[in-house]
């Protein structure tokens, strides 16, 4: 069965413990901006808001591609970078409509979200309240993307 | 570097206008860990400790520490060190958020402000790249309107440290807030950076901490995690309710210094405690970067008089604003919380100095006249006035703006403010909580209850209870507690997570984050280390052992109610033993064979 | 001799081999070839200026290899020129005299490079594998490099080359990237390039070259450049000729409707040979991108398997990065647009430009260093989004904020 990190936002308290679990496991340093998980913070309305790769179904990075180096496994549902094969074009960068995946400056590489590749996603390991936890899932993208819409609607005001 | 460091320092020379880079003195680093031990070293080594604090030649640090910018267990503080105006004697004021990271994120470990600069600037940090710019479209600003400027200027993912106007006008306990609610709060250190024209920093970081040992630092994070959420206080009571989870407990410990500390339990406790707030303009709680205890409020005032949303208040300041003036309007004391972030001003010295006016008043000392209105216990609408007129140097305000002991002093009473150093002691009554009172008594800024936090075992029994009327013993816990939270702060943590991680996992954090192999004992030696170089500094300041003492209230006059109603705090039955065990004279100056040991002489 | 097929697809570039995938996702039966004049496996044009400056192996810009085709079920006649097409037959006439049938084709021809009268063997466009190796020869050795035309090849090739370099850019008109950005941007990138060594020849042209140990160049100013090579980014040409002969439709480029289909309702065309409606523009438009081929190969596909569905229209999405800065330009980017809002940082060298319509769509914009969010924007366009607020260009585009503004 094909997983994915859940979030729900209510729980989340803004501590970027995901960004720094993440980019200290897929970067060996604790820098959000290597991060592969967003937890944003919009103090204006309260709100944190975390975002990652929902690995979609028809990727819009596997397609853009110019060199196949990002391919979807059917298995497991991962949509990875190929390092070896990436040149660094950018290309799906400016193709992924939500931002997940990213030129690295010092790989020179695309990067992105690969659930950590069969472990434990470390961000759902080191996260501290549980709003992130690792599901079966089989729903379709775009059920996926108005569930995940909803939640942050409804979970935003509570405490 | 492949360690917790990134190796750099920003010297800032404010006079010239020019950033230069400076290599990190990586052996200084070694023996005073980081941030606040290290930042004072090179204060004392840079800085004469008789400097005037309003002067040029007084520096500001911004210091994080090797652990900053990590996870593991609340890895994110930064601290600000300077000659305190206030006190006098060396101020370290320690803020999280999301700042600090960010500053280390930039490749930086720590700032260095000297000089003055002829008019306003600030600081804007781009990685590598720092430069001075004018701030006079800044000053005079909030400190929520100033980030929102610098944010739409430069860089809206940047984090922004300032002043606000307090620090522009010499409000003697102004702040440094960072990410709008967090403030680097006592000493007045957001007056030094106002003297200096520097009206912020602004913090663009894009890369990484590194640590030396991953696999180490991952092990002992998973374990500090595990004690931190397991822990009572860490793991629920600050999450739940925040510091102001106190409220009731300190009042039925009958130590809720109230109205100016004239009685020890407050019958208004319930209505300004953590679990009223949580009921009434809570929105939810909230972390510091890389934190999992959460005890951060984010509020929003719902009340025909007064509106407003931020963070807080937290527990000190419901006391200050609340039962050190004898109030228990919530939504007054929200707001003066507000007003205080904004303005850029110290919430504990700030209520802690109107309740003192407030007894001067009902003594007679002040007229109403002179206030322009009647400042009675109780009475919050005078309270927020009072404040607003403090942030704005308007009036009665610029004697608020003094400090309590300024205060007290020029109607001839200074025995009135509660404080010790020139510095107000926080939400713990001395003759309750008799460890605390020895903490006042001889904390290097004050009365401070943040450099040995005694309330941990003597009131919430963590690591084990104690019995807060005792005296005996509490010099020893105190200079452990003394001693390890200079680490603490040093590594760039936030002191809380003490409630539930001890020295072992500290020691693990530094030997994994910069390849080191200490001891328990090599770390707290460090602490101690750090100690006395701060009380060294003070002493050359002129801040000598004489002023290890407390208000007269606190040595003199039982506590007229709660469960230790006729106790006093018996500071002369502690001090002695807690220079001994500092080993320190009898006149509490540390011995040539003490200094020798720490690498101090 | 004649073959026939099902689907025939000439071109195997990006709309091209788009084009066999999605038959071959959606249909495992019918017989298909794809035809190609280079005898080559598909190869990234994407990729060709980063293997020319060293940035990546001449092996690694294959995108499949032979045995894709054949996994596949798909016949490849490659090293094949296709030299006459005619539609009612269902017809197409190989250079070699054999004929090949087809249900329906698809025209992914592509573009061909446009050069210049004068010319040298040191001097070299880029559009294909041999160009590409040829380049890359050249670059090793040399110790000037000049371009003439400052558009996406003549700057990242030049950005590519060795730091030590000599570099020089001839540019026809008054500005580089006058194809991609608006005027005030080409200013800011002139001058960030002109800081990294970049020497600019505008309002300028290559009148002469002669040869000896180095090239000498005598422009039309009068001015002479001593120089090693020549890269010559002028521009592409749609190859049209076979559709034109075959009477079809055709302006700059094969016409084409919303459904990639030509005048001829069983041929089809896709990628920098098809003109089809631009989205932004709604006009007809060669975008030219490679993002833009893979979807209309796509689209083109799907129609012709009887999956009727309608194209939205092509969109400009150019991402690159030229000595350092990074950029990209997505959508409509010129200067006549209703509106335009920009925020630029000295700091950082961050700028964020929007270009938005009447009614306050986003229709265009051009991000300047940090362009990590380039697909936020390029949704931005894609939906029709209201424009936020400048606040939102003063930090990173992303998801989350997105999600914040609607919940």
């Amino acid at each position: 069965m094909q997983k994915l990190i859940r979030i729900e936002p209510a729980k989340c308290v803004g501590c970027k413990t995901c960004e720094l679990a993440c980019s200290f496991k897929n970067a060996g340093e604790f820098a959000p901006s290597r991060s592969r998980i967003y937890n944003e913070i919009f103090l204006e309305e309260a709100k944190f808001i975390t975002v990652t790769c929902m690995q979609c179904d028809e990727p819009w990075c596997e397609k853009a591609c110019p060199k196949n180096a990002i391919t979807k496994d059917m298995t497991s549902g991962v949509v990875e970078v190929d390092a070896v094969k990436c040149v660094g074009c950018r290309t799906c960068v400016s193709a992924c409509p939500f931002g997940m995946i990213k030129y690295v400056d010092c790989t020179g590489k695309a990067d992105k979200c690969n659930l950590c590749g069969g472990d434990t996603p470390e961000c759902v390991a080191f996260c501290p309240t549980q709003c992130l936890t690792l599901g079966e899932e089989d729903t379709p993208l775009r059920q996926k993307m108005l569930r995940f819409v909803n939640t942050m609607k409804d979970g935003q005001m509570e405490v | 570097m492949d360690n917790g460091w990134q190796g750099k320092i920003l010297r800032v020379d404010l006079t010239a206008g020019t950033c230069k880079t400076e290599a990190l003195n990586e052996e200084w680093a070694k023996a005073y860990i980081g941030g606040r031990g290290l930042a004072s070293k090179y204060l004392v080594d840079e800085v004469s400790p008789d400097v005037e604090p309003m002067s040029p030649e007084n520096k500001l640090i911004m210091a994080t520490g090797p652990l900053t910018g990590t996870y593991g267990a609340a890895n994110g503080r930064y601290m600000v060190i300077t000659k305190s105006p206030l006190t006098g004697t060396i101020a370290s004021s320690n803020s999280g958020g999301y700042f600090p990271c960010e500053l280390k994120y930039a490749g930086f470990d720590m700032i260095i402000f000297e000089g003055k600069s002829a008019h306003p600037v600030y600081l804007q940090i781009h990685n590598d790249k720092a430069e001075l710019i004018g701030a006079l479209h800044l000053w005079g600003k909030s400190t929520k309107e100033t980030e929102d400027a610098i944010l739409s200027e430069f860089h809206g993912d940047a984090k922004v440290a300032c002043i606000g106007p307090a620090g522009e006008i010499g409000v003697h306990f102004s702040c440094i807030i960072n990410d709008k609610h967090r403030a680097a709060g006592r000493s007045g250190v957001g007056m030094v950076m106002g003297s200096k024209n520097l009206k912020a920093v602004a913090v663009r970081g894009t890369g990484g901490v590194k640590v030396a040992n991953p696999k180490a630092f991952r092990d002992v994070s998973l374990e500090a995690y595990g004690m931190l959420k397991e822990n009572p206080v860490t793991g629920e009571g600050l999450g739940a309710l925040g510091t102001p989870v106190l409220v009731n407990v300190m009042n039925q410990s009958g130590g809720l210094p109230t109205r100016n500390a004239q009685s020890g339990t407050f019958e208004g406790a319930e209505a300004i405690s953590g679990e009223t707030l949580a009921s009434s303009y809570l929105k939810r709680n909230k972390s510091c970067m890389g934190c999992i205890i959460s005890c951060g409020r984010v509020t929003k005032l719902s009340d025909a008089r007064y509106e407003g949303d931020g963070e807080g208040p937290e527990y000190e300041t419901l006391w200050a604003f609340g039962a050190a003036c004898g109030i228990s309007d919530l939504a007054a004391i929200t707001k003066a919380n507000y007003i205080c972030n904004e303005a850029g001003m110290d919430t504990i010295t700030a209520g802690s100095t109107i309740g003192c006016a407030m007894e001067l008043f009902e003594k007679g000392l002040i007229s109403e006249e002179e206030i322009g209105m009647s400042l009675n216990f109780g009475d919050s609408d005078a309270m927020v006035k009072l404040i607003e007129m403090t942030a704005k140097g308007e009036g009665f305000g610029k004697k608020i703006a003094l400090g309590s002991y300024r205060l007290a002093e020029s109607y001839g009473v200074p025995e009135l403010s509660m404080s010790v150093k020139k510095l107000e002691f926080p939400a713990y009554d001395a003759r309750a909580v008799q460890g605390m009172g020895l903490e006042y008594a001889t904390s290097n800024r004050g009365a401070c209850h943040v450099r040995g936090y005694l309330i941990s075992p003597e009131i919430l029994g963590l690591p084990e209870k104690l019995d807060p009327a005792e005296t005996e013993g509490k010099a020893g816990w105190l200079k452990i507690f003394q001693d390890f939270t200079a680490v603490v702060d040093s590594a760039g943590v936030c002191l809380f997570t003490t409630f539930g991680i001890g020295v072992p996992q500290f020691t693990k954090f530094c030997n994994a984050a910069n390849g080191t192999d200490m001891s328990d004992e090599d770390l707290l030696e460090a602490g101690d280390r750090i100690y006395n170089l701060e009380r060294v500094f003070n002493l050359k300041a002129g801040i000598d052992p004489s002023q290890d003492k407390l208000p007269k209230r606190m040595l003199e006059e039982p506590l007229p109610d709660g469960p230790s109603k006729g106790d006093v705090c018996k500071l002369d039955q502690m001090l002695p033993d807690y220079y001994d065990v500092r080993g320190w004279g009898t006149d509490g100056i540390p011995t040539e064979t003490k200094l020798q040991s720490l690498g101090l002489a | 001799m004649t073959e026939t097929f099902d689907y025939v697809v000439i071109g195997n570039s990006a709309a091209g081999l788009q084009a066999v995938r999605t038959i071959r996702k959606h249909n495992r039966d019918v017989s298909v070839v794809i035809i190609d004049r280079e005898d080559h496996p598909a190869y990234s044009r994407v990729l060709t200026p980063y293997y020319v400056g060293g940035k990546t192996e001449r092996d690694n810009l294959f995108i499949v290899d032979h045995d894709y085709y054949q996994r596949e079920g798909i016949t490849t006649l490659f090293g094949r020129n296709v030299v006459a097409l005619d539609a009612d037959k269902h017809q197409l006439e190989m250079a070699d005299g054999s004929r090949v049938e087809f249900g329906r084709l698809l025209l992914a021809t592509g573009a061909e490079a446009r050069t210049l009268t004068v010319t040298s063997d040191r001097a070299c466009t880029l559009r294909h594998m041999a160009d590409a190796e040829k380049l890359e020869v050249l670059m090793n050795k040399a110790h000037s490099i000049t371009a003439i035309g400052a558009g996406l090849v003549s700057l990242p090739l030049l950005s590519h080359a060795p730091e030590s370099a000599e570099k020089h850019l001839v540019v026809g008109s008054n500005r580089i990237f006058s194809q991609m950005v608006d005027a005030e941007s080409s200013a800011f990138l002139e001058e960030r390039f002109q800081k990294s060594g970049l020497q600019l020849h505008k309002q300028d042209d290559i009148v002469k070259i002669d040869e000896g140990e180095r090239l000498q160049l005598t422009l039309a100013s009068g001015g002479r450049l001593t120089t090693d090579m020549l890269i010559i980014g002028k521009g592409v040409t749609p190859n049209i000729d076979l559709a034109r002969e075959a009477g079809l439709q055709v302006n700059d480029g094969v016409l084409v409707d919303d459904y990639c289909c030509t005048s001829h309702a069983d041929v089809y065309a896709a990628g920098d040979a098809a003109e089809g409606k631009d989205f932004v523009t709604r006009q007809p438009t060669i975008q030219g991108n490679w993002m833009t081929a893979v979807e209309q190969g796509e689209n083109a596909a799907l129609n012709m398997l009887g999956m009727t569905c309608a194209y939205e229209g092509s969109l400009k999405n150019n991402i690159t990065e030229v000595f350092g800065v990074d950029i990209a330009a997505i959508g409509y980017c010129q200067d006549d647009a209703s509106q335009i809002i920009s925020t630029y940082n000295q700091a950082s060298g961050r700028s964020r430009k929007i270009f938005l319509n009447e009614r306050r769509r986003v229709i265009g914009a051009i991000l300047i260093g940090e362009t990590n969010d380039a697909g936020l924007y390029y949704h931005w366009v894609r939906t029709h989004s209201v424009f936020p607020g400048k606040q939102a260009l003063q930090r990173t585009n992303t998801y989350a904020s997105f999600l914040n503004r609607l919940a």
